[in-house]
């Protein structure tokens, strides 16, 4: 599974808000720390096992729990049409 | 760093 970015979305940093922001058509989409870490990751390129790897070794805990974590939120974005899986 | 699970909030 390569996650993917749908068409007019950008990861973008936000000077107003101070903060990163997914932008989309007529919406945006605020990520806390965690998840820009995880949209930062999401290329095209990267596999989920990619992502969760990469991650696993920055963040103190177990690589199952991140993979849970991980797979729920690109699902959530994708049933919203942010991402495609 | 510890880990806790990503949110996202859509939203003016």
């Amino acid at each position: 599974m390569t996650p993917r970015l749908c068409t007019g979305h950008k990861l973008r940093f936000d000077q107003v808000r101070g903060a990163w922001v997914l932008l989309g058509p007529e919406r945006l989409f605020l990520p806390d720390e965690h998840a820009v870490e995880v949209l930062r990751l999401v290329d095209g390129v990267r596999t989920v096992d990619g992502i969760v790897t990469d991650l696993a070794a920055r963040y103190d805990a177990p690589s199952d729990a991140i993979r849970s974590d991980v797979v729920d939120m690109l699902a959530d974005l994708s049933a919203r049409g942010a991402i495609r899986l | 760093m510890s880990w806790k699970a990503p949110k996202v909030v859509e939203v003016e």
